[in-house]
């Protein structure tokens, strides 16, 4: 995420659109690729970001200089993200759809480079999904958007110990799933 | 350090980078000397490390923002609106149904008390009234016993004063 300055931050918190607009360009690919990571649906990553600016823009003059306003943001759009998560019905995140990756053909008009981004995305999400809420967060703020152990501690108030738990027991779960597959393939 | 321990940092601060040199050049050296850490770290990257790499940011869509943009201009038109918004929330509060409840049961009161109140001071009149009008009869009849001299006053001293 860019940084944003002190001043706009002051203006956008008066009301200035125009500033606000700039906090929104600089921090919405944050918010939304967490939010859309950790929730892995589209609709629901569009609707959370919305309700993630409004929050941001209702709650600015309320920000003290305290702790740093990237962190602040951070907080909010993985308090909102983990919400939206929780909602979420168990066995929506499915080993299948890595299945489904692999077998779907692509269409013509799709650059190679965009298939294989998009079969980038499937293989992530169905990394993702097989780590309960928690461990999906942390994997996310570390592996993909590389905040450290004390940003990430910050932005979700834990112990930052337990960030490293929750990335341990995440990477332990991977590596198990995998094993699983090489030897389910070699049957 | 033993392998156990290895595998520890190799799942978290070696490959997250949050060790320092000193301890990141101790567990290089293990790994060199370490068939089973070798293999265990690049199954470790192969599945945990590597396929997050490089990921492009997915920015949200132009709709998005715009949306934002009508939230905030809708909210802004609405205290515009409320010119008085105290009023309209004071109001709300009163009838809100939810505290209808709580609004009746002081009314009631209060107006039983009223009720009970006037209640008794009517009542109260009303004894005063009855008192005074049966002392007034009394006083009457005593009065036209004495003149037309039915009652006996029994002692002298009575006959005197009279």
């Amino acid at each position: 995420m860019q940084d944003i300055s002190k001043d706009i931050i002051i203006e956008a918190a008066k009301g200035d659109l125009e500033s606000f607009e700039e906090i929104y360009r600089a921090s919405s690919g944050f918010v939304y690729s967490v939010v859309l990571r950790i929730a892995n649906n589209r609709h629901d990553a569009e609707e959370v970001t919305q309700e993630v600016f409004i929050k941001i823009y209702k709650n600015l003059k309320n920000f003290k200089f305290e702790s740093s306003f990237k962190t602040w943001i951070y907080r909010i759009a993985v308090n909102a993200a983990i919400n939206t998560s929780k909602k979420i019905v168990k066995g929506r995140y499915k080993r299948s759809d890595f299945d489904v990756a692999i077998q779907t053909e692509p269409g013509k008009d799709m650059t190679r480079e965009v298939i294989e981004r998009k079969d980038k995305e499937k293989v992530i999400a169905s990394l993702l999904g097989m780590l309960n809420s928690d461990q999906r967060t942390c994997m996310v703020l570390r592996a993909i958007q590389g905040l450290s152990y004390k940003e990430i501690a910050e932005a979700l108030k834990i112990n930052i110990n337990t960030v490293r738990s929750r990335l341990k027991r995440a990477k332990e779960i991977l590596l198990t799933s995998k094993r699983k597959e090489v030897i389910k393939n070699e049957m | 350090m033993k392998c156990d321990q290895i595998k520890e940092f190799l799942m978290t601060d070696y490959t997250d980078g949050e060790l320092s040199n000193e301890r990141k050049k101790e567990i290089e050296d293990h790994l060199n000397n370490c068939c089973s850490c070798k293999e265990f770290e690049q199954a470790l990257r192969k599945v945990a490390i590597d396929p997050f790499k490089n990921i492009e940011e997915v920015k949200p869509p132009d709709y998005v923002w715009e949306r934002v943009k009508n939230s905030i201009d809708h909210s802004k038109e609405q205290d515009q609106i409320d010119i008085v918004p105290g009023i309209r929330g004071f109001f709300s509060s009163i009838f809100a149904p939810r505290r209808a409840v709580f609004t009746a049961i002081p009314a009631v009161v209060i107006i039983f008390l009223a009720i009970f109140l006037t209640r008794t001071h009517l009542n109260n009149k009303i004894m005063v009234n009855t008192y005074l009008n049966e002392q007034a009869e009394f006083f009457a009849y005593l009065d036209n016993e004495v003149n037309g001299g039915s009652v006996d006053l029994g002692t002298d001293i009575e006959k005197y004063l009279l």
